[in-house]
C-alpha cells in the first residue's frame, strides 16, 4: 500500500515539475516581446534593430517615457480613452447578456433566422460596410463624437459576445429556471438573479475582451474623432509613427504605459478563474 | 464578483484619469468646434496633416502665426495621426472633406481625376505672392494634371547618395563624386563588398528612376506608356546589372532591418536616400554625400508632399490666397524646400547639412517626381509585381518590361 | 400564452432595434455597392455582376482566396487544441499560476505594429532570433518569410504563439463543470484521458464551438500582422489585404465589396455546416432531458 502511494506522489511531482518547465518555456516566448518593448523604451536614437541584435538597452533613457507623455497629451487621451471604454464594458457585458438570454432560453417564432443574422453580421467584413456607416452618423451630426463609438453597443452591437454568452447559458440546466418559475419568479428575475451570478466566468471574459478591444480600438476613434482633444491613446501613440520617421523610444515608452491598465484589469479579472470553485449548481 | 471587476476599472479610471469624473461621458454630444470666439466673416478653414507629436505641435504654430496675419480667413489643422488615405477617403465620401489636405505625390492624378480637387490656376494667377518661377520644376510636375494646377509642393527631398567616408578610406577606394556614372558605382561597390559588408543599400530607389538616367520613362508627360523604349530598357538592364554584381543585400533582407539602419550600423558603404535623412547626427562615422550616379542624364528622384486643395471648399478663391499663405510659410519651416529662394533655409534649420549645400541645390535643380496616373496605386502594384521584383530574380527585362505593360494596358483600359 | 410565445423577442429587442436601425441599411447599400463600379468619390455605377464576373477570373483574388483557405484549415484547428491546451494547463492551483496566466495571454494585448514589425525581424533569414537560435543547433539559416514554402509555416508559428490568447473562453468554460462530476468518475476507476474524453470535452463543447465559428471568421478575415510582415510569393498576401488594397488604394469599392460578399457566403456556408454537425457534438446542458442525463 505504501508503495503505491510513494509512487503516486512522486507522479504528482513529477507532473508538477513538467507543467513548470512547459509554461515556463511558453511564457518566456510570450513575454519576449514585452521585454522587448521595454528595453526599446529605454534605448536612445532611434535604431530599433541592431545588427547583431543588443537586448540590454546602453543606458536608461528614461526622457522617453517624459517625451511619451508630454509630446501628446496623454493624460487627456487617457480620460477620453477611459471614457469610451467604460461605456463599451458596461454595454458589451449588459446588453449582449440580455440578448443572449433570449436566444438560449426562449422559443420563439423566427428565432434561429434571426440568430443567423446575428451571426452573419460577424461574417461580413467591416471594411466594406465602414464608409456607408460613416455617411450614416455623418447624416445625424455624430462624427466628431464619441456618440458612434459607443450607442451602437447599447443596441446589441457585440454579436460576438451575444453568441459566446449564448453558448454559456446554453450549458445551464433547465431545472434551475424551472423551480424559480414555479416560486413565481418572472423571466426578468430569473436572468438577474440566476443566469448573470451562475454566469460570472463568462461575464468576466467578456469584460477582459471588451475592455482590452476598446482600450485598443484604432479605426473606429480614427475614423470619427476629428479633435486633438477628444482623440485617444491609439490615436496620440500614433503620432510617434510618422510617414518619415519612427520615434521608437516614446512610441514604445508610452505603449508600455497604455498596457498598464489592461494587464492589471486582466490580472485581477483573471484571479476569478479557480479551478473546482463553482459558485452554486446542482449536485447531481 | 462582477461588482469587484467594475470596482477594480473605477479605480483604474479615477487613479489615471486625473479625477476623471465618469459624468465627462456626457461631454459626448456632437459638440461644435470651439471657436466661436473668432469675429464673424473669416472663412474657416480645415487643414488635413499627417503630422505628429512634436512636428504637429511646429505646424500648428506657424498656422496659429498665419491666422493672426489674416483678415479673411482662418486655417484649422485636423491631425490624422494613423492610415491617413484611408481617413481621408472615408471623409471625402462621407462630403465632410477637409478644405486642404497633404498627399504624397503620387495620389495628386488619383484624386482630381476623381473630382476631390479643386483645378488652382485660376487663382493663382491672380494672387501676388504665388512665384511659379521659383519652384524647381520637378517639384511643381508633380501638382499638375492635364495641364492644370491641382496641389502646391512644399518639400521636396531629392535622393542623395550618402557614403561612410571610413569605410571607403579603409578599403582603399576613392570617395564617390558627383559626375558618377552607375558603373563606377559598381566598380567602388564591389572593392567594398566583403563578408557581412556590403557595397551598397539600392532598395530605396524606385525602379523608374534608372529609366530617367537613360532619359527613358515608365510614362511620359501625355501618360503614354515608353517603358519599351531603348532608354527605358537601357536604365533597367543597369538595374539588372547593379543587383547581379552582388554589391548590395537583397531586398528582403534590407527590409526588415528598417529603412537606412544597415548604413547606420555600418554594414554598407553607400546608401541612397533623401537629403533630409538625419545621419549627419545619429552615426558615428563620417558621412558624405553627392548627386546619385547617372546614365546617360544626370537625374534622381525626389520625395514630394504637396497640399491640395478640396473641390468642395466653399469659398475657393480664399481658400485658394490660404493655400498660397500657408505654402509659402511651410517652405520656412521644412527642408528641402521645393523653391530656390527657400532652399537656403537648410543652412540654418540643419546645420550639420551645410557642408552639402550645394550638391543638395544641384540635387533639387535635376530631381523630379513620377509622371503619375490617375490609377497610380495600381500601377506602382503592377510595377512591383511585374518588373522590379522579376528583373531582380533574374528575369529577362525585355519580357518582363513586356508583362508589366500587358498589365497596365488592363489598367489604363 | 400569446405574450409568453413571444417574450424571447423582449430579451432580443436592443438586438433587433440595433439591427434596423445601425446596420441593415449599410447592408442593403453594401448588397447594391457589389453590383456596381464605385471609386466612393463620385455616384456608384451599376454594372450588374460583372464584378463577380471578373473576381473568378482574377488570379491575384484566386491565389488570396486559396492562401487565406490554407491558412484557415490548418489554423483553425491548431489555434482550438493549443489554446484549450493551454487553458487545461493553467486551470491548476500551482504556485504562480495568475502569473503564467497573464503571461500566456501577454500576445492578445501586445499586438499591432510594432510587435508584426518584431516578428518579421525575429524570421529574418540572416539576423533574425529564430534563425540565430537554430544556427547553435547547427541548422543552416530558413527563409522564413524569403522562402514561399516557409511562409505559411511562420504564419502557423505565429499562430501557436499567440494561442494562449484565445484560452479565457475555455478557462471560462473549465470553471462551470461541476467538480463532482470528476470525483464520480473517479469512484467508477476513470484515468486522465477518460475523464478528458468523456467529461471535459463534452462540457466544453459549447465553448469549442464559440471558437470553431470564431475561428473561421478570424482566419479568413485575417488581416492585422500580415499586412506588415507580408510573405514571399504573395503567400502572406491573405483575402482581407487583397480586399484592402481594392478599396482603399485602388479606390475600386464595387470590387471589394464583390469580394466581401463572396467571402460572406463562403464563412456562411462554413458556419452553416458547423451548426449541422453540432447535434452530433456539441453538448448543451439544458437541451439534455432529465432522463437522459442521469444516464451519463
Amino acid at each position: 500500500m505504501t508503495s503505491y502511494a510513494m509512487g503516486k506522489k512522486q507522479r504528482r511531482i513529477a507532473r508538477t515539475a513538467m507543467l513548470y518547465v512547459l509554461l515556463g518555456l511558453f511564457s518566456l516566448s510570450t513575454l519576449f516581446p514585452l521585454l522587448w518593448m521595454i528595453s526599446t523604451s529605454l534605448k536612445s536614437g532611434d535604431l530599433i534593430f541592431e545588427i547583431p541584435p543588443r537586448f540590454w538597452p546602453d543606458g536608461f533613457h528614461w526622457e522617453n517615457y517624459s517625451r511619451a507623455v508630454t509630446e501628446i497629451n496623454f493624460f487627456v487621451l487617457f480620460k477620453n480613452t477611459a471614457v469610451i471604454t467604460f461605456f463599451h464594458l458596461l454595454s458589451d457585458v449588459f446588453v449582449s447578456a440580455f440578448v443572449a438570454y433570449g436566444f438560449a432560453r426562449f422559443h420563439f417564432p423566427g428565432k434561429n433566422i434571426w440568430f443567423l443574422l446575428v451571426l452573419s453580421t460577424i461574417m461580413l467584413p467591416g471594411e466594406v460596410t465602414m464608409i456607408p456607416v460613416f455617411i450614416g452618423f455623418s447624416e445625424i451630426g455624430w462624427v466628431n463624437s464619441i456618440l458612434p463609438l459607443v450607442v451602437p453597443g447599447f443596441f446589441g452591437g457585440a454579436p460576438v459576445f451575444i453568441f459566446l454568452l449564448r453558448q454559456f447559458f446554453l450549458s445551464i440546466p433547465k431545472e434551475l429556471e424551472e423551480s424559480a418559475t414555479i416560486d413565481g419568479a418572472n423571466s426578468f428575475t430569473i436572468f438577474w438573479r440566476i443566469f448573470l451570478p451562475l454566469s460570472v466566468p463568462a461575464l468576466i471574459t467578456i469584460a477582459i475582451f471588451s475592455f482590452q478591444g476598446s482600450w485598443n480600438d484604432l479605426l473606429g476613434p480614427l475614423i470619427y474623432l476629428n479633435d486633438e482633444d477628444k482623440f485617444t491613446l491609439t490615436l496620440g501613440l500614433s503620432m510617434f509613427k510618422g510617414i518619415m520617421k519612427v520615434e521608437w523610444g516614446p512610441l514604445m515608452a508610452g505603449s508600455i504605459l497604455a498596457l498598464l491598465p489592461v494587464l492589471i484589469v486582466f490580472f485581477l479579472a483573471q484571479r476569478h478563474f479557480v479551478e473546482g470553485v463553482k459558485l452554486s449548481g446542482i449536485k447531481g | 464578483m462582477l461588482l469587484s471587476l467594475v470596482l477594480a476599472f473605477m479605480v483604474v479610471l479615477s487613479a489615471c484619469g486625473g479625477g476623471g469624473n465618469n459624468g465627462n461621458g456626457a461631454s459626448g454630444s456632437p459638440d461644435k468646434p470651439a471657436e466661436s470666439s473668432q469675429p464673424a466673416g473669416k472663412v474657416k478653414l480645415k487643414v488635413a496633416t499627417w503630422a505628429g507629436a512634436d512636428e504637429l505641435r511646429e505646424f500648428e504654430a506657424l498656422v496659429a502665426k498665419l491666422n493672426e496675419k489674416a483678415t479673411d480667413y482662418e486655417l484649422q489643422v485636423q491631425s490624422i495621426p494613423a492610415d491617413y488615405y484611408q481617413k481621408l477617403q472615408t471623409m471625402i465620401a462621407g462630403k465632410q472633406a477637409p478644405d486642404f489636405m497633404w498627399l504624397s505625390q503620387e495620389y495628386v492624378p488619383q484624386y482630381a481625376s476623381l473630382g476631390a480637387l479643386a483645378p488652382l490656376d485660376e487663382y493663382l494667377s491672380g494672387i501676388s505672392s504665388f512665384h511659379a518661377d521659383d519652384y524647381f520644376p520637378g517639384a511643381l510636375d508633380v501638382g499638375k494634371f492635364n495641364n492644370q494646377t491641382y496641389a502646391l509642393p512644399w518639400i521636396s527631398q531629392p535622393y542623395m547618395l550618402y557614403y561612410n567616408q571610413d569605410m571607403f578610406e579603409k578599403a582603399g577606394v576613392e570617395l564617390p563624386t558627383n559626375d558618377w556614372t552607375w558603373d563606377d558605382f559598381i566598380a567602388a561597390g564591389q572593392k567594398l563588398t566583403k563578408d557581412g559588408e556590403w557595397g551598397a543599400l539600392i532598395n530605396n530607389i524606385p525602379t523608374a528612376m534608372y529609366t530617367w538616367s537613360y532619359g527613358g520613362d515608365v510614362f511620359d508627360k501625355d501618360g503614354n506608356i515608353v517603358l519599351n523604349s531603348p532608354e527605358s530598357i537601357q536604365g533597367l538592364e543597369m538595374y539588372q546589372k547593379i543587383v547581379k554584381s552582388g554589391i548590395a543585400p537583397d531586398r528582403a533582407q534590407a527590409d526588415s532591418m528598417g529603412n537606412g539602419d544597415m548604413f547606420k550600423t555600418g554594414k554598407v558603404a553607400m546608401f541612397i536616400g533623401g537629403a533630409g535623412d538625419d545621419f549627419e547626427k545619429t552615426v558615428k562615422f563620417k558621412v558624405g554625400m553627392v548627386v546619385p550616379p547617372k546614365g546617360t542624364k544626370q537625374v534622381t528622384f525626389s520625395w514630394i508632399g504637396v497640399t491640395a486643395m478640396s473641390s468642395t471648399t466653399k469659398n475657393p478663391a480664399v481658400a485658394a490666397k490660404a493655400l498660397v499663405d500657408m505654402t509659402n510659410a511651410i517652405h520656412q519651416w521644412k527642408v528641402v524646400a521645393p523653391t530656390k529662394s527657400g532652399f537656403d533655409l537648410i543652412k540654418t534649420s540643419r546645420p550639420e547639412k551645410e557642408y552639402a549645400v550645394e550638391t543638395i541645390r544641384k540635387a533639387s535643380e535635376v530631381a523630379r517626381g513620377f509622371n503619375n496616373q490617375p490609377k497610380q496605386a495600381e500601377i506602382d502594384g503592377t510595377i512591383w509585381e511585374h518588373l522590379t521584383q522579376p528583373i531582380e530574380n533574374g528575369v529577362d527585362v525585355k519580357k518582363a518590361v513586356d508583362n508589366t505593360i500587358k498589365k497596365f494596358q488592363e489598367i489604363i483600359k | 400564452m400569446r405574450f409568453k410565445k413571444y417574450e424571447g423577442y423582449l430579451f432580443i429587442s436592443p438586438w433587433i432595434i440595433g439591427f434596423f436601425v445601425f446596420t441593415i441599411a449599410p447592408l442593403v447599400f453594401a448588397f447594391y455597392v457589389g453590383l456596381t463600379e464605385w471609386d466612393t468619390f463620385n455616384k456608384p455605377k451599376f454594372v450588374g455582376l460583372d464584378n463577380y464576373a471578373a473576381l473568378f477570373k482574377d488570379e491575384d483574388f484566386i491565389k488570396a482566396l486559396w492562401v487565406t483557405v490554407k491558412f484557415a484549415a490548418i489554423s483553425v484547428p491548431l489555434g482550438i487544441a493549443t489554446s484549450m491546451l493551454i487553458a487545461i494547463l493553467v486551470n491548476t492551483k500551482v504556485k504562480g499560476v495568475y502569473f503564467f496566466r497573464t503571461a500566456l495571454y501577454l500576445p492578445a494585448v501586445v499586438s499591432g505594429v510594432s510587435i508584426s514589425l518584431l516578428w518579421k525581424w525575429i524570421l529574418d533569414k540572416d539576423f533574425g532570433l529564430i534563425n540565430l537560435l537554430l544556427s547553435k543547433l547547427g541548422i543552416p539559416p530558413i527563409g522564413w518569410l524569403t522562402d514561399p514554402a516557409f511562409v505559411m509555416p511562420s504564419y502557423l508559428m505565429i499562430v501557436i504563439w499567440g494561442a494562449g490568447g484565445g484560452m479565457l473562453t475555455y478557462l471560462a468554460g473549465l470553471q462551470d463543470i461541476p467538480k463532482h462530476l470528476y470525483e464520480a468518475a473517479e469512484i467508477d476507476g476513470a484515468n486522465g484521458f477518460r475523464k478528458f474524453r468523456h467529461i471535459t470535452l463534452p462540457m466544453l463543447s459549447p465553448v469549442i464551438f464559440y471558437n470553431l465559428i470564431m475561428g473561421i471568421v478570424g482566419a479568413m478575415r485575417k488581416f492585422g500582422d500580415a499586412y506588415i510582415i507580408g510573405g514571399a510569393g504573395n503567400e502572406g498576401r491573405f483575402y482581407m489585404i487583397y480586399l484592402y488594397e481594392n478599396a482603399f488604394k485602388y479606390f475600386k469599392m464595387g470590387y471589394a465589396t464583390a469580394m466581401a460578399w463572396i467571402l460572406f457566403v463562403i464563412i456562411l456556408i462554413l458556419t452553416l455546416l458547423a451548426f449541422k454537425s453540432s447535434s452530433a457534438w456539441v453538448y448543451y446542458e439544458s437541451e439534455v432531458k432529465p432522463r437522459a442525463r442521469k444516464g451519463r
